[in-house]
This record gives C-alpha cells, structure tokens and sequence, in this order.
C-alpha cells in the first residue's frame, strides 16, 4: 500500500525532474545545504542551552544524593570534586563544551559508569518498542485513514472515527493500567513488567519468543495511542483530496476506484502523514516515558525516568541531547523528504 | 520451522510462513505465563527473584547508595560482624572473635580460617587489613562511604599480625568497634584501583567472599547471583537470585501474584491489601526503623551561632511547638494515609530497638488534643483575632509548610497538617516542592515547617547527631551548606549526652541515648507523626526459610535493617536446610513449609489462549494485507 504510494510519488518526482531539468538542480544543491547547516546551528544552541538548563537546577546535587547517609562537610567536598560540580562556573562551561564535542558525555551520578554506556544500554530496548510500534502504528493507521477517507460516512469510516478519536484522547499510561490488569492480573497470559523472563538462560528461539511475550503489551499500547493520530490525519487529508479536477479526470479515463484512489488520490493526501510520520520518528529514541515506566520496560524513557527521580543530571543532559539530535534529524530528514516528494517544496 | 518452497514472487507463502512464525514463537512463552507455579517451574525451582522498586546501582560498595545496593554487597562481601537477628547485638560473621585493651584503645580481631575468596584466592587477615586502612585514608571516598564505623580509627595504625590477627587502635574508647558493617574487599583485586578510580570504577564482576556472587548486572534491569557453592557457612538453599527493577509497583504486585516474582518489596498500602487472600502469598506488615516528621525551624542559625534565614521566629517559642503537636491527629494519618500499617511516633529512636527507643509517660504524650492546643496558644497571648488567625502584638500566627511533592505520602499528610492547624488559628501556607529546592531552603533557614522523614539504623549514633549544634549550616550566603540539622537544634545539654553515649556500651549508652531523647521530646523539634511499617509480601507456596528480624512473625524478611539473614536460609518448599554453620541465623526461620500449590491446570491455560490469539491475530492481519496485495496486483494486470 505505502510503497505503492510511494512509487508513484518517484514517477511524479522524475516526471518533474525531466520537466525542469537544469536550473533546479543547484538550487535544489542550495537548498539542502543550507537546511543541513540550519540544523547543525539549532543542535549547537541544543548543546549551549542544555548546560545552562541543568545549571539553573538547585545548586548542590551531591547534597541530594547523600540524604541519609552519615556525612561530613569536607566528605561532601570529596563528592563534589568527584562529579565536578564545584568548579567555577565559566570553567564547567568550557569542560562541557570540550567533552561533549570529542562525544564524551560526563559519568553518570547513579552508576559511576560514563553516561554513553547508560545510553546505550537503553538504546536497543526503546529501539525495538517504540521502533516496531511505529512500524505498525504507520501502517495500520494510514490504511484505516485511507479507507475511512475514502468512503466518508460509511459504517466503517463512522466506527473508525469514533475509535480513533477515543485512542487519540486516551492517555497512554491509563490504557497501560487497563491492559495490565486485564492480561497480567486476571488473565495473566502477558507478562508484567521487564523484557525477559529469569530462565536458565534460554537461548535463541526461546529467547526471541520470550522477548516477544514481553514487547507485546506495551507495543500495542503505544501502537493504538499513535495510530490514531495517523488515520484521523489521513482521513482528512485524504478527504481534502476527494472534490479534486484531477480524480475527475481520472475516473474519466475509465480508471477502477480503486486505481484512482491507490495512483492519486492517495500520493497527494500522503505529504502530511509523511511529514508527521517524520517528526513522531524523530521522537522514537525518546522513547515513551509513560509506557516504558509502566511495564518497567528497561529502554532510553525509562533510564530517563530514573534519571529524574535521582537525580542524575549527567543522564539527563546526555538523554536530552540526543532527543533534541535526533528530533533535529527527523526534522531535516522531513525536510529533505518532502524536497523530494513534493515538487511545489522544490520550486518555492 | 516452514520453509517456503515457493517461487520468490509468491508473496502469499512467505507472509503465511511469517505469521506461523511470530504466532508460534509468541505462544510457547505466553504459556508460561499462566499458572504461578508453572513460571516457577521454568525459571528453576530455586531460582528466587525479588521484586525492588528502588534500582540497584552498581556493584562498587564505595559509591552505592539505595536499599537495593546495600542489599546486595551484604550478599557478595562478608563484614566482620552483623547486626544479630534477634536483637541487633553483635553477631560473629568474618571476624570469629574480638578483644579490646584493657585502655580501651586498641582492637583485636581474629579472623575465621579456611575461608576463600570466590576466584579461588584464601581470605587472610592482609585483606581485612587492607580494607581498613582502605576506609581510614583521611578524605578519601573510601572514608566518607564507612565513616559511621570507622571515624575513630588511626589510619596508621592498622595492621595484620599473623595470617589470621588483625589489631586496629582508635583515638579515643569506641564500644561500636564490636559492629563494623564495612565490607570486607580482596586486596588483590582492590589494590589495582587506585583512589582517584575508585569513584567510578563499576566493579562489574565482583570478587567477595559472601554467600552469593554476582553472574549479571543490567542497570535499571535486575543484578543475577547465584549460590557460592564454596560459602564458610555453608551453600545457601536456593541456587540463584535475582534482583528485578519495577518502575511500577501496580506491576510488581501483579508480578508477584502471577509467580514471576517471589518478593515484593516497597508496595503501597493500598497494593498490599490487593494482595490479601491471594493463594500462596504471605504479607508481613513489618516495622520498621522508618519515621516522618513535622520539622519546626527552631532558630536557624551557621555552627558558630550567626542567625541566618527568614524563618518566623514564633517558632523559637517551645510553647508554639507543643501547642502544635497537641493539634495534630496523628490516629488519622495513620488511618488514611497508611491504612494502619503504621503507628503514631513519639521518639526518634523506633520502638523496633526497644533497648533505644524512649517510650514517653502517658501523660507527657502529644495525643490529639486541639482544646489543649488552643488553650496553650491562649496562654502563650496569642489571642483569637480577625479571620479566625491568632494575633499577638500585633502580629497574625501565620507560618509556611513545606513538603516534597515526589512523596505521595507527603502530598497526603499536607492538607491534614493544614486543617488541624487552620482549626487552632494558625494560617498555613502549603508549598510543595521538589527535594532539592527543598534541601536549600531548609539549609539557608528559609522556611518554617516542613514534613519529611528519615530511616533510622540499629546504631542510634546518627540520628541523633542530627540534633547536635554541629550538624547546623555552615558556609556563607547565598547559599549555606546545610549539614545534617535540619531543625536547628541546638542544647548545650544534649551535645555533652552526645558525646557521651559514643565511650560507652550496653545498658549506660542506652540510658543516655533515652535521656537524650526525653529531652527532644519536651523541646519538640521535631513533632513525629508515625512510625510507618514495610509492607513486604511473598511466594510462601513456593519458598520457606525466612528469618525475620526481628525474630518475630512479622520482622522484617528482607530489606532488614542493615543485615541479611533470611537470604542465607531460603530454600524451596519441600527441601530442607543446607547451610551448616549455627551462626548463621537458619535456626530462628519462621513459616513451616505451606502446602505446595497443588495447581495443576489441566486443559489449555490462559497463556496458551493468549499464544494463540497472538497467532490468529498475525495470521488474519497478514491475510488481509494479503488479500489487499493479491486485489492490487491482479488489478494492476488488468488494467
């Protein structure tokens, strides 16, 4: 269904490409250069304001982390020149900026460990979730939006809507309660929590099975959360696209409806799914702090999460710096996508 | 499984082949998650996992600070002594015997033989030694992480006189040199990280001498140990244990009664009582040394005496204090807040150490009494004024309440405190606020009251030097550092009591430390609202062997105040104990072995449903695409 879209928007692309042949292609050099460098300045403002954010904190961090444990005045010292935070403030500045530019992102307060290997602990976990329920999400979504779109104030558009409408209202932790309690506790077919089972370390099939018995609940939670977005978005956009010239003329030419919803229609009403499609990935490392809170899900929403409540400023500042990253890069790659998928973005 | 023999374009096949694929890789695990015993089955009949939902660290027992860390280094290193299961008196555990001079200045410790580190390597007095003079290096990490056990000690004077002989002197008689719960470290680890590493060195895989030993740690996941076969007392009864992290304690409640867990520690009140009449589920409403307070800025003030802070200063009035302790309904927090697994406090040493703890005269109690209240206040010439607030020379009796938003209990007890208040003519500001903030301002003196607890150990030394004058702010402005007192405490009387209970032992140290607290008690720094109670709940279908502590049904099964004694003792139902050595604590186990869940399900089970719905679900999902697919194609060669 998508790629089809998708094909059909390349042939439109080469069709343009042929048609304006030359002078746009500088330009279209031009234009991505300048997206990209716009991009590398917000990450640079990201970095610079990332430190001041997580200075303004209350002053004394290592202060937190001892309540209730016996120590004195010059032991706090010690703690305080272990993590750094007593030095001048210019002085931190510049340490920050120099580390994090040779990608070297501070020690973590609560493991002792540097923060790149917190993050990258909870990098596959998130990965795999809020990944494979994008994936999904996308997919169904997008077709509910094209059916209900398509045949407005049919049965199926109506029941759809409506559902949608709940999912997309519904926040995605309360639904995870519900889910939990029904097929953990009284059912208790799914798992509760974590990402594995405590076995004698199965192996292989086992283990991918077992690690699918866990993905399950929270990857349909967040699947129906996000889904609903896409197809409310689609059925709009594709329902923008109904009165148009060009489906006249292309049902004139004696095309299915199907053809003609499936070669145009669609390929039109497709730029803002695309767009948010983009966006929503740039939010995929962030994970779903709710939903990996809930199922105890070990991913980058849950570190943060923790990180939080210690409070572990280095893991937040290296978790909020590779959101803001990688929403910065979904945006660019939207950027560039529509560039390409849409010829007006081009010539404008 | 199925492989496709069919041509590449045959798309049909390839999705069929997939969905049989995830439908059957889903099944065969939802099925475990069916009966409690059946995923007990499969994870090892020994095999115990806990529940925590404070995550664990790290393995490095210089830099952790959660339960969940202190819980385990107690199970991967031996200390010299424990805190005894029955009544916290010192217990022999890598230390067999001890002495000291007759000056009471130099200690003598005689270290069990035969005893390996678990790489194969004898445990010798030289790493007892080792680790002291570690712990003693004056400002080191080290110092600061064990300081409450080995202040006293002259770094210097550390030595190991024989294989098995190790003599420590102090700077002045310290009867707690008989309780030293520092981990003892191999040296032969521990002297290839340096001082400045040791803040940051992960100590991933953990060389110890205690009953377990660590096989895995995920962080914000679980820490894996498993049974050292070669333990001086003796191999422990179950062969592996897990440390699971919850973020959700809904979800480690449900864990526990579905069998994936066998202990869930930190439940709410209110999840605790959802576990009651569970089958095979055992809860221990435990006490315990936890307490929250009504602190009171009693005159804040640096350690030289220099008032700092805009504290209101009817505060400074005992009077105000007492009259306020009188008005709070402790019965209904208790009641509402903790759904009685609690009780209303007194003094700050919990009655769980009742050689410690002060039992106030019944009638010196501050029970609920707003009559007494008022007519205190009325007595003090705060008169009834406009507004229903209380005036006095001019002045409205109008005072600040902080209190850590994070804490749901905090966020409870708040608008009581302000509605008993408000009924006596005290105007009250509620302010919550986050633990930092919250830190700074009480150091700077910037507040007037708020609630907040603290977790008292069986060594008293601690908490009470939070009321000494030493434990006041120090620094300058604009921001003090705050020390320990966060009352602004300070008696002349108490401070000499202080150091007085730390050069003596036994029944005098305890009188002290009761006197001590008689004195707070008719100050009222603080006004303790309840000693509150560790809701624990477990597998007892499946487990047996716990020994509480206090020796008692309802002591504490784990997460025992600074010792471990059930973890050595647990076994599987139906087996009985292996562990050898009578020191160990196996003796005192509660609970005889509950009938085994005799839960054998026949037919298919929940998770096999669950299994096959996840397949039907694959399978219709990839049809219709299918179908969808086949329309389009066939579509597409029509046209």
């Amino acid at each position: 269904m998508l790629d089809g879209a998708l094909a059909a928007a390349q042939e439109l692309r080469e069709e343009e490409a042929g048609a304006a042949n030359g002078g746009t292609g500088l330009g279209l050099v031009r234009l991505l250069s300048v997206k990209v460098v716009s991009a590398l300045i917000t990450l640079f403002f990201v970095i610079v304001f990332n430190f001041f954010l997580f200075r303004v904190l209350p002053a004394d961090p290592a202060r937190n982390l001892v309540r209730g444990s016996t120590l004195t005045a010059s032991q706090m010292a010690v703690i305080n020149r272990t993590f750094g935070v007593g030095l001048p403030l210019p002085r931190q500045f510049w340490n920050y900026l120099a580390q994090t530019f040779q990608g070297h992102l501070g020690i973590s307060f609560q493991f002792h460990i540097p923060v790149a290997s917190v993050i990258g602990a909870a990098l596959w976990p998130t990965i795999l979730l809020v990944g494979s329920s994008t994936v999904l999400s996308t997919i169904i979504g997008v077709w509910i939006g094209i059916r209900a779109g398509w045949d407005r104030g049919s049965t199926f558009d109506r029941t759809s809507t409506a559902i949608c409408n709940t999912l997309y209202a519904m926040p995605d932790f309360w639904l995870g309660m519900v889910l939990l309690i029904v097929f953990a506790s009284k059912w208790a077919i799914f798992p509760a929590g974590g990402m594995h089972s405590f076995g004698g370390g199965s192996t292989g099939f086992a283990s991918v099975s077992d690690l699918l018995w866990h993905l399950t609940l929270p990857a349909v939670v967040l699947t129906l959360v996000y889904l609903a977005e896409y197809s409310l978005v689609m059925r709009s956009s594709l329902i923008d696209e109904l009165g148009s010239d060009y489906l006249l003329t292309a049902r004139a030419k004696g095309l299915r409806d199907a053809m003609v919803r499936r070669r145009h229609a669609v390929p039109n009403a497709l730029l803002p799914s695309i767009t948010l499609i983009m966006l929503n990935l740039g939010f995929v490392i962030s994970g779903a702090i709710t939903t990996e809170t809930v199922f105890s899900w070990p991913g980058l929403g849950l570190a943060s999460y923790n990180a939080l409540n210690y409070p572990d400023y280095p893991v937040l500042e290296g978790a909020f710096l590779l959101f803001s990253a990688a929403v910065i890069a979904a945006n660019l790659v939207a950027d560039l996508l529509l560039t390409v998928f849409d010829p007006r973005v081009r010539q404008a | 499984m199925i492989r496709s023999h069919s041509t590449p374009g045959s798309l049909l096949t390839r999705l069929l082949a997939a969905a049989v694929l995830f439908g059957a890789a889903a099944a065969p695990a939802a099925m475990l998650g069916g009966q409690p015993a059946q995923a007990a089955k499969v994870r090892g009949p020994s095999t115990f996992v806990v529940g925590n939902t404070a995550a664990v660290d790290g393995m490095n027992p210089y830099v952790g600070l959660t339960n969940a860390d202190f819980e385990v280094y107690g199970l991967v290193y031996d200390n010299l002594m424990d805190y005894g299961q029955t009544n916290y008196a010192p217990s022999p555990r890598l230390a067999t015997s001890w002495s000291v001079s007759k000056n009471k200045l130099v200690w003598t410790y005689h270290i069990r033989h035969g005893v390996k580190w678990s790489d194969g390597v004898p445990l010798t007095a030289a790493d007892v030694a080792y680790t002291f003079s570690r712990d003693t290096i004056p400002g080191s990490t080290e110092e600061s992480d064990n300081s409450s056990y080995v202040a006293n000690i002259v770094h210097s004077s550390v030595k190991a006189i024989g294989k098995y002989t190790v003599q420590m002197a102090v700077t002045k008689p310290t009867p707690n040199m008989d309780l030293l719960i520092v981990p003892i470290l191999p040296k032969h680890i521990w002297e290839h990280v340096s001082e400045k590493q040791v803040s940051n060195f992960p100590n991933n895989n953990p060389v110890g001498s205690g009953p377990f030993i660590v096989t895995n740690f995920k962080i914000n996941q679980s820490v894996t140990l498993k049974a050292n076969p070669n333990y001086w007392g003796g191999k422990p009864g179950i062969s592996k244990l897990i440390f699971n992290d919850f973020t959700n304690p809904s979800a480690e409640a449900i864990a526990l009664k579905n069998g994936s867990i066998d202990f869930a520690e930190g439940l709410t009140a209110s999840l605790f009582n959802s576990l009651r009449g569970q089958p095979g589920i055992t809860l221990d409403n435990a006490p315990s040394g936890n307490w929250d307070e009504l602190a009171f800025n009693t005159g804040a003030a640096t350690v030289s005496g220099k008032p700092i802070g805009n504290g209101n200063p009817v505060l400074k009035d005992v009077n105000v204090r007492r009259a306020i302790s009188y008005a709070l309904n402790r019965e209904q927090l208790v009641k509402h807040v903790f759904l009685n697994y609690a009780e209303p406090a007194t003094s700050p040493i919990p009655p769980i150490y009742p050689q410690y703890h002060y039992n106030p005269p019944a009638n010196e109690i501050y029970n609920y009494d707003p009559k007494k209240a008022e007519a205190m206040l009325t007595a003090d010439g705060w008169k009834m004024g406009p507004g229903g607030i209380r005036v006095k020379d001019g002045k409205q009796l109008k005072l600040r309440l902080y209190f850590g938003s994070d804490s749901p209990t905090y966020t409870q007890d708040a608008p009581y405190v302000k509605s008993w208040l408000t009924a006596i003519g005290i105007g009250v500001t509620v302010t919550g606020m986050n633990e930092s903030t919250e830190t700074q301002d009480i150091g700077n003196g910037d507040y007037d009251m708020f609630i907040w607890g603290w977790g008292v150990e069986p060594n008293p030394d601690f908490q009470l030097s939070v009321f000494t004058c030493g434990q006041r702010s120090a620094g300058s402005p604009p921001n003090y550092t705050p020390g320990w007192s966060d009352s602004f405490f300070c008696d002349n009387q108490y401070d000499s009591l202080y150091a007085a209970q730390k050069l003596v032992g036994g029944v005098a140290r305890q009188k002290i430390v009761k006197q001590m607290q008689q004195i707070l008690y008719a100050d009222e720094p603080y006004a303790l609202l309840y000693y509150y109670n560790d809701t624990q709940a477990f597998r007892s279908d499946l487990f047996t062997g716990f020994a509480p502590q206090p020796d008692a049904k309802n002591g504490l099964m784990l997460f025992q105040e600074v010792s471990w004694w059930s973890y050595r003792c647990l076994r599987p139902v139906g087996t009985s104990p292996s562990l050898t050595d009578h020191n160990i604590g196996c003796q005192h186990e509660i609970g005889a072995p509950a009938q085994a869940a005799a839960a054998a399900s026949s037919g298919v089970s929940g998770g096999m449903i669950g299994g096959i719905a996840a397949a039907v679900v694959v399978l219709v999902a990839g049809g219709l695409f299918l179908a969808r697919r086949r329309s389009a194609a066939t579509a597409d060669e029509r046209e």
